[in-house]
């Protein structure tokens, strides 16, 4: 039983690694610094380790999909990052691939569509 | 507060000095706000720093999460690595042991200097391989780390690739493992140093007295007729190096290389007619010399030529069969 579940684990947290840029990316259509943007997710219920997003973020930088900079005024220093043209291009693409994906996966789940979510 | 510092200072240590500034500074951001959402307003104690500390990891757990996935050698890199490590070794073994074997039958002074050489042998080995373990890893390291640098995509496949391109899985004639190839390889390099330049290695040790002081080296060899030879050994052996590299790449006899395998028999077999026809290889003075060896000097003369008869027909039997091979391949199987 234990087995089972941590196999599910494993594959729930994969699930959610492949979804992980999404979530992210859906969050910075406006300025956030890292504990901000923590919070918004969890918020609506996506929890991610700390240790995970912050890299994840300088990574996205680096791919030039989020900019980034610091903003002296508020209680401490802090990086606030943001969409670029680019990453908002890769948003709208990937947005278009999630809801394929999504329907591809309820027709194969038996599902006649989003609203048929049975128990 | 002074914990926090420590904590920094330990995922900094970790990694690499170019972005280390910059990440701390934005850690040490965060961190701060992980703590006032703790606090809420009140001032923080020790503990509350170290519940943010435990939740946030480990600082080598933190740091390598910015380093991202490290490699000695990754995976693009890998099965060339392993190739090269494993010729490098088996040539070096062979190498050594060839070297054993010379200084065995050059250095015969002392029987303790013999086994000396042969306990000495497994360490030297061992260091060798090691030594060159080190080297061939070394050298991929760097690659790899140019490689990562410069954001250098080394394709793992060939860009585009057609699956009817895959070669037939081969009989089990036409396999060719890598240790064939490798022996040959490094024997032929063996013999071309050898050949070239240390000819005179090539001799009979006597001793004229009991033991084995006042050795007397007889050279086997002709140097007229080994001049002579030379030249045209060396092509076949250069062609031979050629042929065996192709079989360690492509794992298999194909057509073409068992061709051109027929085509150094048959300029073998030139070679041989040559050398029957031509002065005799070895050194005339060579059984002479050693009077205890007349029976074996007759029996030399009178077999010389016959031995390149054989030669000469073993040879054709193999670029025959060879020739029979090729054409084989290429007929359809019905």
């Amino acid at each position: 039983m234990s087995e089972n579940e941590a196999t599910l684990g494993a594959l729930v947290s994969e699930l959610r690694r492949g979804t992980l840029v999404l979530s992210v990316l859906s969050q910075l259509t406006e300025r956030q610094y890292g504990y901000s943007l923590v919070q918004r997710l969890s918020e609506q219920e996506l929890f991610v380790d700390q240790s995970t997003l912050y890299p994840l973020l300088r990574r996205l930088e680096k791919q030039e999909l989020l900019d980034s900079d610091w903003t002296l005024e508020e209680a401490r220093p802090r990086r606030y990052y943001v969409l670029s043209p680019a990453g908002r291009k890769l948003l709208a693409d990937l947005t278009n691939e999630w809801d394929r994906m999504v329907e591809v996966q309820d027709r194969l789940l038996g599902r006649s569509g989003h609203e048929g979510k049975k128990e | 507060m002074e914990l926090l510092e420590r904590y920094l200072y330990e995922i900094g240590r970790r990694l690499p000095a170019k972005q280390r500034e910059d990440i701390v500074k934005e850690l040490r951001s965060l961190l701060g706000d992980a703590l006032d959402a703790r606090t809420q307003g009140r001032d923080a104690t020790e503990a509350d720093v170290e519940a943010v500390l435990r939740e946030f990891g480990s600082p080598a757990e933190v740091a390598s999460r910015y380093a991202g996935e490290r490699y000695l050698i990754g995976p693009r890199m890998f099965d060339l690595y392993w190739l090269v490590l494993r010729i490098v070794v088996l040539c070096m073994t062979g190498g050594l042991l060839i070297a054993l074997a010379v200084g065995l039958m050059t250095d015969t002074s002392t029987v303790g200097g013999a086994v000396r050489r042969i306990v000495e042998f497994f360490p030297n080995l061992l260091t060798a391989a090691f030594t060159a373990f080190g080297y061939v890893t070394g050298i991929f390291f760097l690659v790899e780390r140019a490689a990562a640098r410069k954001e250098l995509r080394i394709p793992l496949e060939k860009s585009e690739w057609n699956p009817k391109d895959l070669p037939r899985v081969p009989v089990r004639e036409d396999r060719v493992g890598p240790v064939g190839p490798i022996v040959a390889i490094v024997f032929t390099l063996f013999a071309m140093w050898l050949f070239n330049l240390h000819p005179e290695l090539v001799a009979f040790m006597y001793s004229l007295n009991e033991g084995w002081s006042n050795l007397v080296q007889i050279p086997v060899l002709s140097t007229a007729a080994l001049s002579a030879y030379l030249p045209l050994w060396n092509v076949g052996w250069i062609a031979g190096l050629i042929l065996q590299s192709f079989l360690l790449a492509k794992g298999r006899w194909q057509f073409g290389t068992r061709i051109a395998h027929a085509a150094t028999q048959l300029f073998s077999i030139g070679v041989f007619a040559y050398m029957m026809a031509g002065p005799v290889l070895f050194n005339p003075g060579v059984f002479q010399n050693l009077p205890d060896l007349e029976v074996l000097n007759t029996w030399f003369l009178s077999s010389y030529r016959w031995f390149f008869v054989f030669l000469i027909v073993v040879t054709f039997i193999d670029a025959v069969k060879s020739v029979v091979l090729a054409v084989k391949g290429r007929v359809p199987k019905t």
